[in-house]
C-alpha cells in the first residue's frame, strides 16, 4: 500500500515532466474514444439513413435487380411477390431514373413512386415534410427534396416537368405541381429526389404492376435477420411469374458504408497506436530519468530493508499510475465530447452535403458512446504504460546498495 | 585489540578481504581485516581518503558481501545470506545514518521514520508512538509534517537518526554522519548519538577523519590502506567503559 503513495507522490514530483509525457496519452486515449464514436455514429447515421428512406427493416428486389443502390434499371422491375403470411407492413416502390425541368434549370432526380397507403407504414414521411402536403390525391403532384428544390429555384405549388423512360423504354414527360419539400435523414434523397403516387408514376413509365422494391417493416422487436430467413425459407419471395425476389437487411445494404467505417476504425486504431507508442516512449524516457536520478534514494530503500520486487514495483506502479491517470483524464475528455455529440449532433455544413452529393447520410451526425473504447483504450494505456516501466523498474532492482546509497 | 570479558561479540570480521574490480585491475579496499565489536560500543573507524572506512562499514551493515572471509553478525554469517535475506537483517537489526542524509524526499519527517519502522516488519500497533518518540527524542516534535527540503542539514541528520532509532536495532552504522554539517551541527548531532549510545546502549559504529568526533568515540580503530593498523581506547575512559560489554554501571 505504501508503495502505490510513495509512487503517486513522486509523480507529483516533477509536475511539468508528468504533465508533458501525460499529454500524449491524454491526446491519443481523447482521439480514440471520440473516433471511435464518431464512426460508430456513423454507422448509426447510415443504417438510419437507408432504414428511413429506402430500405426499411428489409428490402426486397427482382432476381436480377443490382444491389449496388447506384443504378436504378427500370428493364429489370418485375411483377412483385404477394407476401401472403407476412405480418409486418409491406411498402412496394419503384426507383427511376429521371430528370426534373423547372423553367430554364434541369437536374438529374432519382424518382421514388410509392404506394400512398402502405409507404407511410414503413418510413417516417410525416417527420421529412417540412413544407406543404404529401401529393396523397389523385392529381399530378409530386414531393421533392429540399435541398433539390434549392438548387431548381423550385417553391410550393410551382410546376415542374419530369422526364423518363418508360419500362419499354420510350421517353416520356408530364408536368407535376409540387405540393412538398421534405428533408430526411439521407442526404442523397434530398439532393436529387423527386416523391410521385404510384398511380401517377404508372402513367409516366406504363409500369403495368411491375416493382423495383418493396420495403418491409417486420414490427416489435424482431430480429430482420431472423425474419428474413423466415421469409426467404417460407417461398413467400416467389412472384406470380414464378421468379423469386432477394432479400437483405438494412445491415447488408448498408454493407458497404459499413466496411467504409471499418476502414475508419482502423485507420484511427493505427493513428492512436502510434500515438501510443510515442507516449509509451515518453513515459519510459520520463520512468528512466526518475530512476537514474533517484539512484541514491533507491539505495536507501534497499538499504531500510525494500525488498528488490518491491522497489521493482514502485517503478511499475509509478509508470501505471501515469498510464491510467492520463488515460482516465483522455477517455473522459473524448468521451465527455462524444456524449455531447450524442445529444447534440455533429451538424454538417450543406456545403459538405452537397461536395458528399451521393452521400446517403442525414446532415446531422449523433455521435455513439461506447464503453468498449473507453475501457479498451484504458487497458491499452496502462499496458503500454507499464511496459515503458519494466526497464527502469528492472534497473531499480538491481542496483546494489552499497554503491548506490553513495550516489550523487 | 579491544577484547571483552563476557557474552558474544555483535559482529565478528575475520581475515576479511574485498576486491573491486577496475576494468582489468582488482582494487584490494580490504586486504584481510579482523576485527569484533561487542553490545553497546560506541566506535570510530579511522583512516585517510580510501583506506576502507566505507567498506568496512557497507559488510558490517550487510548491504554487501566479502570477497573473502567471514563476517558474523549476531553469530550469522552474514557472506552466505541471499539478498533478500540480507535485506531483512537490515529491516530488523540495522540502523543507517549517511554522510548525505539521504532522506525520501518526497515524504515528511514523520513518514520518513514510519517507512522504516514498517520496513522493519515491526507490529502496526503503536507504530504512531514509536515514531513520534523518536522524533521527540531528536528534538524534532514540532518539524514532524515538514519534508526534507524545509528542513536544515542537522535537523535532516536527526530525522536521520529517528529513523534508525526507531527500530530498536541491534547496531546502528554512519559513515561520515558529520562530513556535510558544519562544527556545531556536527558536534550535535555526535552527542545526539552519544546520548542514544549511553541511554538505550545502542552500538553505533561510525566513521570519520573528523577529530572531533574521534575525540568523542569511546573506542578508535584506525585503517590505512585496507588494513587495520591501530586499535585503541582513549586513555580518559576508564578501562570497564572502554568495553561496554558488561553494561555501563550495571
Ligand atoms: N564500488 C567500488 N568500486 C571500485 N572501487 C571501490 C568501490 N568502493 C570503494 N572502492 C575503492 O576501495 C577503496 C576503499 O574505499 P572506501 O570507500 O572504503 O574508502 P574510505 O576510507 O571510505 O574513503 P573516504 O574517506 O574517501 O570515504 C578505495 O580505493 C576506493 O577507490
Ligand atoms: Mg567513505
Amino acid at each position: 500500500m505504501f508503495i502505490l503513495a510513495l509512487a503517486l507522490r513522486n509523480l507529483f514530483r516533477n509536475t511539468r515532466r508528468t504533465v508533458i509525457t501525460s499529454a500524449a496519452v491524454v491526446f491519443g486515449l481523447a482521439l480514440q474514444v471520440l473516433g471511435w464514436g464518431l464512426v460508430d455514429g456513423l454507422d448509426d447515421n447510415f443504417l438510419r439513413a437507408a432504414a428511413t428512406t429506402t430500405t426499411g427493416d428489409i428490402l426486397l428486389r427482382p432476381p436480377k435487380y443490382p444491389t449496388d443502390g447506384l443504378s436504378f434499371p427500370l428493364e429489370e422491375a418485375s411483377v412483385p411477390p404477394a407476401l401472403t403470411g407476412f405480418t409486418g407492413d409491406t411498402a412496394p416502390r419503384v426507383l427511376f431514373s429521371a430528370k426534373v425541368v423547372h423553367h430554364a434549370d434541369a437536374a438529374r432526380a432519382l424518382g421514388v413512386a410509392y404506394d400512398p397507403d402502405l409507404d407511410y407504414r414503413v418510413f417516417p414521411r410525416e417527420r421529412w415534410r417540412v413544407q406543404g402536403v404529401w401529393p396523397d390525391k389523385d392529381q399530378p403532384q409530386v414531393a421533392m427534396g429540399d435541398a433539390m428544390a434549392r438548387l431548381l429555384g423550385v417553391g410550393l405549388g410551382d410546376q415542374i416537368t419530369i422526364q423518363a423512360r418508360t419500362v419499354d423504354g420510350a421517353q416520356n414527360a408530364l408536368a407535376y405541381a409540387v405540393t412538398a419539400l421534405v428533408h430526411t435523414d439521407n442526404g442523397q434523397m434530398d439532393n436529387n429526389a423527386v416523391w410521385i403516387r404510384m398511380a401517377a408514376a404508372d402513367e409516366l413509365l406504363q409500369l403495368q404492376g411491375r416493382r423495383t422494391h418493396i420495403a418491409l417493416h417486420v414490427g416489435g422487436l424482431q430480429d430482420s435477420t431472423v425474419v428474413r430467413d423466415e421469409i426467404q425459407a417460407s417461398g413467400m419471395l416467389k412472384a406470380a411469374d414464378g421468379q423469386e425476389w432477394t432479400a437483405k437487411t438494412t445491415r447488408e445494404e448498408a454493407a458497404d458504408l459499413l466496411a467504409i467505417n471499418d476502414i475508419r476504425r482502423k485507420a484511427i486504431l493505427m493513428l492512436v497506436g502510434v500515438i501510443m507508442c510515442i507516449a509509451g516512449l515518453g513515459i519510459a524516457s520520463t520512468v528512466v530519468m526518475a530512476a537514474y536520478e533517484r539512484v541514491r534514494e533507491i539505495g536507501t530503500l534497499l538499504a531500510l530493508g525494500m525488498k528488490r520486487r518491491e522497489v521493482g514495483a514502485l517503478f511499475l506502479v509509478e509508470g501505471a499510475l501515469l498510464g491510467i491517470g492520463a488515460g482516465i483524464i483522455g477517455a473522459s475528455l473524448g468521451s465527455a465530447a462524444v456524449l455531447y455529440w450524442q445529444v447534440n449532433g455533429i451538424v454538417l455544413s450543406p456545403e459538405l452535403m452537397k461536395a458528399q452529393g451521393s452521400f446517403p447520410a442525414s446532415a446531422v451526425i449523433y455521435t455513439h458512446f461506447n464503453w468498449a473504447p473507453v475501457f479498451g483504450s484504458l487497458a491499452f494505456s496502462a499496458f503500454i504504460a507499464t511496459l515503458a516501466s519494466l526497464f527502469p523498474a528492472w534497473f531499480a532492482a538491481h542496483l546494489n546498495p552499497a554503491d548506490a546509497v553513495r550516489a550523487d | 585489540m579491544t577484547t571483552s570479558g563476557t557474552g558474544a561479540p555483535l559482529c565478528q570480521l575475520t581475515d576479511v578481504k574485498k576486491n573491486y574490480p577496475m576494468g582489468d585491475m582488482v582494487v584490494q579496499a580490504l586486504k584481510g581485516v579482523s576485527v569484533q565489536v561487542w553490545p553497546g560500543e560506541f566506535t570510530a573507524f579511522a583512516g585517510p581518503s580510501g583506506s576502507g572506512k566505507s567498506t568496512i562499514l557497507n559488510l558490517i551493515g550487510c548491504l554487501d558481501r566479502p570477497s573473502e572471509g567471514k563476517v558474523f553478525l549476531e553469530g550469522r554469517d552474514v557472506a552466505t545470506l541471499k539478498d533478500a535475506e540480507l535485506g531483512d537483517v537490515r529491516a530488523r537489526r540495522i540502523g543507517f545514518i549517511f554522510q548525505s542524509f539521504n532522506l525520501i524526499p518526497v515524504l515528511t519527517a514523520y513518514e520518513n521514520v514510519e517507512l522504516a519502522l514498517r520496513l522493519s516488519g515491526a507490529d502496526l500497533r503503536g507504530q504512531k508512538e514509536r515514531v513520534e518518540e523518536a522524533l521527540r527524542s531528536v528534538g524534532l516534535s514540532d518539524y514532524m509534517t515538514r519534508r526534507p527540503a524545509q528542513l536544515s542539514g542537522g535537523q535532516q541528520q536527526r530525522v536521520a537518526i529517528a529513523r534508525a532509532l526507531v527500530k530498536t536495532p541491534a547496531l546502528i552504522i554512519a559513515d561520515e554522519p558529520t562530513a556535510n554539517l558544519d562544527s556545531t551541527n556536527g558536534a550535535a548531532i555526535l552527542d545526539l548519538m552519544k546520548a542514544m549510545n549511553a541511554d538505550n546502549g545502542t552500538t553505533f559504529l561510525f566513521s570519520t577523519h573528523d577529530p572531533m568526533v574521534m575525540s568523542r568515540a569511546r573506542r578508535i580503530v584506525r585503517l590505512s590502506d585496507g588494513q587495520i593498523v591501530g586499535d585503541e581506547t582513549p586513555e580518559r575512559l576508564a578501562p570497564q567503559e572502554a568495553a561496554p560489554s558488561a553494561p555501563v554501571g550495571g
